[in-house]
């Protein structure tokens, strides 16, 4: 397993996906979007024109109003902050959660291994979605507790993914060379075993951040996620659920963001396994 | 093997007793004083405080846990604080709602995902394989409560021909099992596909060939059976998330099912509910994990064998 | 007629990068009862020769680009995908490397066996077809009460005996042995040598034998093929090989054995690696490594041609016994 990975091959070999390339291009394209949603949303996310309520889409709101008259196109690019914020944070919390406890597991091994991975064993016999659910509920509605109720959702996956690098790699030489050579265990873990992990590490990451996208969304469509009037995708599917029958461009619009972010992370996510993962290169 | 069915039930209990702690400690560290949402807001200090007394909410934290597990054993999980009706009884009649969307969903991911991984796998890198893997990956991207309101749109909006909301029979679930199936179907065309691409190259598959089997013969005799040892296994998987992960659906068609009655519970701070169902549901879903891993043992003699 | 007559047949393994050239140029002919063994370096083309008789070389990543393969006569590389069928395991059977891998996991092994007879006996019943594997499996040395285990419960040397039954089931013509015992212990190489000796002598079978081992080769073949990146260079009997190896490398393959009775300080090897599969060599392709290479070596290309009687070379200043 190398961990050096130089940038341009990879980028071309990544490329040679048309699906992860596609990925790439529309998660830089949201990001992008994200970033300059000041700039690029025509009207403030809160800005209401009670004249104008369930606007049907036209050239001065391109993907209509919703029930208070607020554009629907600004609203979902000021949500575009947030899911990305949720994802990219949430993921960030279960990969040094997950990743310091499956190291110490993985490394340590033996009954501090046994313990750690009950533990995880209890996580894991919750469904994802309902863990995070029972977090969200037991934290409160916010954004803060939502990141942090999708990540610690997710801390088990990373222990996971984290300990089996670690437990292959732990019995190489070059370990053994560190260890012999006085490196501190814990030195030895950061300076030489994690960086060994970064390949499934990465890809785990992406497909995490697609999947916490879609967990935070779920969590505001139950009314779990974050208080009105915040942007947010999902509570904005729950609002559209409400007029479905009579003005479904509130559901489709910004459901269609949630996919098609959530697609480009996965697509990417794949064609990063391909590319990273030797078993599996051609 | 009957002893290694015996150890690994034996290894279910310490999970739930984690379940059931872990879900006890955060409903602990909720806000809100549960004699106070039972009593509402008007009612005097005295009375709530005789309601905790009651209740044994003033007793230690360990002591409250401990005569809760006791109770669970017997299957008394408590009283809903909004219907005063047992917890227990008002899952088991919630239940049969969520399985039938678990069984139907799963079924349908079975039914599209094996054939659909096989066909992939053997014409791979063709138009029909490139065109099923993309829309797998649709399929793991596709939020439940976007897709499912696609659904009702068109099927009961537009075409009047399917109820929007589940439930009420057969024809009132196809819609929900099919939302839900989606992500489940992608799983499986996935997985079978990458598991008979990593088969087929095996030796005995050429061992096979060397035979004179024909190309049929070496894929349903040979590369398929193998290939659907680790298709079993990610099936259990799908089937205890359907259990558990069916909310978000049961909530977009209405469907009274367990999801649905937990998150209402949490809702209302419902907590001898909420507690019981994600013990429920954690139960349901270590259950299943188990059956699939025994299944596993039985199916692969190479398995078996070491707990013989 | 010959059993099999191979003609200049080249094969290309299709990369991403570059065509690599698996085979160049091999011609080889084989009579009933023959036995010959191939041996050369990994990556010498033995295996690659060996799965293109089957027509089991993976048809999306391998491309034959020219030559013939004929088996009494009709070219293999023409027929259909069931004609071939009808030729493998029946009349031309193989026994892969890796006896761990190349039983299926989830049968029995019985039953293993019993496919390979019922495949080209459809009227048979599972029954009889049972019966038969097991007198097969007994012939190997196979316990009778073993025989409905599954593979895993086998050691090494057992499944390559397995695997050896299975070849053996339909009494093929031609027997093709992909290194049968690389992957066993010492002790048990010699078992199955011994076992695979006996049964082609019983049966009469015809023999292609691949190895990178001269001594294995040497128990069980008359005959001997020295390969070398794709093509034949020597192709000789035994005891012409051993006795007068003309070709500079098979010289160097047989100074470098090891020879208890003589006393020498360190063994002798070929300096220099293989020429890289995917070049297009105009000359010899043992020019780089030759010790003995001319100017028309470089330019030029030796053909496989007969030197003396059953002796090949394709070399154009080979070793002469003076």
């Amino acid at each position: 397993m190398s961990t050096k990975i130089n940038f341009i091959p990879f980028i071309k070999r990544l490329s040679r996906s048309k699906t992860a390339f596609f990925g790439l291009i529309f998660l830089c394209f949201m990001l992008l979007v994200a970033i300059f949603a000041g700039v690029i949303a025509p009207y403030a996310f809160s800005e209401q024109d009670l004249l104008n309520t369930l606007a049907t889409p036209s050239m001065e709101h391109p993907f209509g109003t919703d029930e208070f008259g607020r554009d629907v196109l600004s609203r979902i690019i000021y949500g575009s902050r947030i899911s990305l914020l949720v994802g990219f944070i949430s993921v960030a919390i279960a990969l040094v959660f997950g990743g310091f406890l499956g190291a110490v597991a993985g490394f340590f091994g033996g009954r501090t291994d046994h313990y750690i991975m009950r533990v995880m064993d209890v996580f894991l016999a919750i469904p994802q979605l309902l863990f995070a659910i029972s977090v969200a509920a037991t934290l409160g509605p916010g954004l803060g507790n939502l990141m942090l109720a999708v990540g610690v959702a997710a801390i088990p996956q990373y222990a996971r993914v984290v300990r089996a690098g670690v437990l292959s790699i732990r019995s190489l030489d070059y370990i053994e060379a560190s260890t012999a050579s006085g490196g501190g265990k814990f030195y030895i873990i950061f300076k030489h075993i994690l960086p060994n992990c970064a390949a499934p590490l990465i890809v785990q990451s992406t497909l995490g951040v697609a999947f916490a996208i879609l967990v935070a969304a779920g969590l505001s469509f139950i009314g779990l996620g974050l208080e009105p009037p915040n942007p947010e995708w999902g509570a904005m599917l729950s609002t559209g659920r409400e007029y479905i029958r009579d003005f479904p461009h509130l559901t489709i619009f910004p459901g269609l963001a949630i996919m098609l972010t959530i697609l480009s992370l996965n697509f990417l996510g794949d064609g990063l396994r391909d590319v990273l993962d030797p078993k599996l290169r051609r | 093997m009957l002893k290694y069915t015996f150890k690994r039930i034996l290894g279910v209990i310490p999970v739930l007793m984690g379940v059931t702690f872990l879900v006890f400690t955060m409903l602990h560290l909720t806000p809100g004083d549960p004699a106070r949402i039972i009593l509402g807001e008007q009612a005097s200090l005295e009375s709530v405080q005789g309601l905790r007394d009651q209740m044994g909410l003033n007793d230690n934290f360990f002591l409250q846990f401990f005569r809760y597990c006791g109770n669970a054993v017997t299957g008394d999980l408590g009283r809903s604080y909004s219907t005063n009706r047992p917890v227990f009884s008002e899952l088991l009649s919630a239940f049969p709602y969520t399985l039938q969307l678990a069984t139907m969903s799963i079924a349908i991911a079975l039914l599209l995902g094996i054939p659909f991984g096989i066909i992939s796998s053997i014409r791979q890198y063709s138009l029909f394989d490139n065109i099923v893997t993309s829309l797998a990956m649709v399929g793991i991207s596709i939020p439940v409560f976007w897709s499912g309101l696609l659904l009702i749109l068109l099927f009961s909006v537009h075409l009047r021909i399917l109820p929007p909301s589940g439930g009420s029979g057969f024809i009132s679930m196809i819609m929900p099992a099919a939302t839900l199936a989606a992500q489940s179907v992608a799983v499986i065309t996935r997985m079978t596909r990458s598991s008979m691409l990593e088969i087929v190259r095996q030796d005995f598959v050429r061992t096979a060939r060397s035979k004179g089997a024909n190309e049929r013969h070496v894929i349903v005799r040979h590369a398929l059976p193998n290939a659907l040892v680790p298709v079993i296994t990610i099936t259990g998987i799908q089937f205890g998330r359907l259990l558990g992960g069916a909310v978000l659906t049961e909530i977009v068609f209405s469907i009274p099912g367990v999801g649905r009655l937990l998150v209402s519970a949490i809702q209302m701070r419902d907590y001898p509910m909420v507690q019981g169902g994600v013990l429920f549901i954690a139960v349901a879903f270590c259950l299943v994990n188990l059956g699939v891993d025994l299944l596993y043992a039985y199916l692969d003699p190479r398995i078996k064998s070491q707990y013989k | 007629m010959s059993l099999l007559e191979i003609n200049n047949l080249n094969i290309d393994y299709l990369t991403e990068e570059a065509d690599v050239h698996a085979l160049r140029g091999i011609t080889l002919s084989l009579e009933k009862g023959d036995s010959i063994g191939l041996v050369g370096e990994t990556g010498a083309g033995k295996t690659t020769t060996a799965l293109s008789i089957l027509g089991l070389l993976p048809p999306q990543q391998s491309a034959v680009r020219g030559g013939e393969i004929k088996w009494r006569g009709d070219d293999l590389l023409k027929k259909s995908s069931k004609d071939l069928e009808a030729v493998r395991g029946k009349e031309i059977a193989m026994i892969f490397q890796d006896p761990m891998t190349s039983l299926n996991p989830l049968i029995k092994v019985d039953e293993q066996v019993a496919e390979m007879i019922r495949l080209h006996d459809k009227k048979l019943s599972k029954k009889d077809s049972l019966r038969l594997a097991l007198q097969q499996l007994l012939s190997v040395g196979i316990q009778a009460e073993r025989c409905n285990e599954y593979p895993h419960q086998f050691s090494g040397g057992m499944k390559q005996r397995v695997v050896i039954a299975m070849a053996l089931a339909c009494s093929p013509n031609l027997l093709i042995a992909d290194e049968p015992t690389t992957a066993l212990d010492v002790t048990i190489q010699s078992q199955v040598l011994e076992l695979m000796k006996t049964l082609i002598k019983e049966n009469g079978t015809t023999l292609i034998m691949i190895t990178h081992d001269l001594g294995i080769v040497s128990e069980l073949c008359e005959t001997i093929a020295i390969m070398y990146a794709g093509e034949i260079l020597e192709l000789a009997t035994k005891d012409q090989l051993f006795d007068n190896p003309m070709h500079p490398y098979t010289h160097g393959l047989l100074a470098s054995i090891p020879d208890v009775t003589v006393e020498k300080e360190r063994l002798a090897t070929l300096p220099g690696l293989p020429p890289e599969p995917t070049e297009d060599i105009k000359g010899c392709s043992f020019t780089p490594r030759c010790s003995r290479c001319i100017d028309r070596c470089r330019n030029e290309r030796p053909v496989l041609s007969e030197e003396e009687k059953n002796h090949s070379l394709a070399c154009f200043n080979p070793y002469r016994k003076s």
